[in-house]
């Protein structure tokens, strides 16, 4: 097998929705 | 075909003779080895995949699929902008960010919301107001979720308006088949695991807790009003909260400053130790940043942003080291100032893009009692963000940085704010600690991968 596929395409990563701790990590606001 | 300008490649990783590749736009992330490059690069001039052989097919296919592997001829910045304008545009999940109150129980010298008046909190009257401006939101916008933060101030000081609008959307969701989950930003103070217990049963989804350090510097930058220090009643409540609901996630944000962030490993330690499961734990850090225009009361100790992402990589790793969780940075996306659905609702009904813009003169976006918006909501879902970052790889991810500190250094929110967080350099430094060796050799494993 040539490919490992650790995350597929990015549907599963959803847009910044503010209460997903991602966004709240890219937001640089002293909370 | 080509490969994708968006892929960001680490050679020989996780092993000698094995690519791992990241897409900035899709996200999608692989591991390949010498030979797939190989036969990836021998289709230089390929333009139909009718010419490809049948065994490379399914791999071409699905390299294209995840937009790694893309025809000659493809215009990627096109590409980016179809993303991006779909993500600000898309009206499927309203975003909301409700504002409780505006009073705290902490007095943070670094505080965003500073100087403003802190009067009144969100009341009876308003919530009502508030919950039929969303329902009319939600029918205009043909909106099938809903997501909701609840932030102050100290959203835990005015917990009623955070039941009346669970109650009501989660009933709503029910009824409609609409999606709903809301989450709340808060100093953790008040954190009773009572609440969460209720509130996770009506689509509690994430709670973030911060802070400052250990327990000597978090004491002195995040102090009662009265002047006692925070810690140790903030650890108790999220140590208590995180035992009593052994499934619950919790999202720790530790806020970092020249000052603080070289003992940061103490507390990683500290929190290690904790007695709870470390998986409940997702750790951030935080960058202090001057929080308004004037103010630079806390400057002395502000990292530079430039200087950032070292600190960035230093710490992810201190974290992993330690077993403990730490939250990827690199999905990005638009933030909810760049979105057509995504708005603050103050505790008087006034509208804002963006967290730190509350109160703020000539950043109102709007009002719940109001059908047209200003003018600041339509440029700043309308203007090009990201006109100067359309050769960098990053864009999609960074989408030009955080406006408000564009505001805070360039006197313009929608000034480019380039941060070596989304450098190259860093970047692979960073998904390396997202995506251990030992990660993707489970998967490998898994997966039938010769490694």
């Amino acid at each position: 097998m040539k490919l490992l596929v650790l995350r597929n395409s990015a549907n599963n990563v959803a847009a910044c929705s503010t209460n997903e701790p991602e966004c709240q990590t890219r937001c640089q606001l002293s909370l | 075909m080509k490969f994708s300008r968006f892929n960001v490649v680490i050679d020989d990783y996780p092993q000698k003779g094995h690519y791992f590749c990241f897409n900035t736009l899709t996200k999608a992330t692989v591991v390949f080895n010498q030979e797939l490059l190989d036969y990836a690069q021998s289709l230089d001039g390929v333009t139909e995949l009718a010419e490809i052989t049948e065994e490379g097919r399914d791999l071409v296919e699905q390299l294209m699929e995840m937009q790694m592997l893309c025809p000659d001829r493809r215009n990627e910045t096109d590409f980016l902008y179809y993303w991006l304008n779909s993500q600000r545009h898309d009206t499927q999940t309203l975003m909301l960010t409700i504002l409780t109150t505006y009073r705290c129980n902490l007095n943070c010298p670094y505080c965003y919301e500073k100087g403003i008046d802190l009067t009144p909190d969100l009341d009876e009257k308003l919530q009502e107001d508030t919950y039929n401006w969303i329902i009319d939101k939600l029918d205009k916008f043909n909106s099938k979720n809903l997501s909701i933060s609840f932030l102050g101030g100290e959203p835990l000081l005015n917990t009623q308006p955070i039941d009346y609008f669970a109650e009501k959307f989660h009933a709503l969701a029910e009824e409609k088949g609409i999606g709903f989950s809301f989450g709340i930003v808060t100093n953790g103070v008040l954190l009773k695991p009572e609440k969460v217990k209720k509130w996770r049963s009506l689509g509690l989804k994430s709670i973030q807790v911060t802070i400052d350090g250990v327990k000597e510097v978090h004491d002195q930058m995040r102090p009662f009003n009265g002047g006692a220090g925070s810690f140790d009643i903030i650890i108790a409540n999220m140590v208590k909260t995180l035992q009593e609901i052994p499934e619950m996630e919790l999202s720790l944000r530790i806020n970092c400053s020249e000052d603080n962030y070289q003992r940061i490993p103490e507390l990683l330690d500290y929190l290690a130790d904790l007695d709870i499961d470390k998986k409940q734990l997702r750790i951030s850090f935080g960058y202090l940043t001057p929080a308004h225009e004037s103010s630079d009361e806390a400057n002395g100790s502000l990292i530079d942003l430039t200087k950032s992402g070292k600190v960035e990589v230093y710490l992810a790793k201190e974290t992993k080291a330690r077993g403990l969780r730490v939250v990827e940075r690199s999905l990005g996306g638009p933030c909810m100032t760049l979105k057509k659905a995504a708005f603050l609702i103050d505790p008087i009904g006034d509208l804002y893009n963006c967290w730190s813009f509350v109160r703020r003169a000539g950043f109102k976006t709007g009002s719940i009692y109001e059908e047209k918006m200003k003018d600041f909501y339509i440029e700043m879902v309308g203007f090009d963000v990201i006109k100067e970052c359309v050769d960098c790889k990053f864009a999609p991810v960074c989408v030009a940085g955080c406006r408000n500190d564009a505001f805070i250094h360039f006197k313009d929110p929608k000034a480019k704010h380039c941060r070596s967080l989304f450098k190259e350099e860093i970047g692979k430094e960073l998904l390396k600690l997202y995506f251990t060796p030992d990660y993707i050799e489970e998967m490998a494993a898994q997966e039938g991968y010769d490694l």
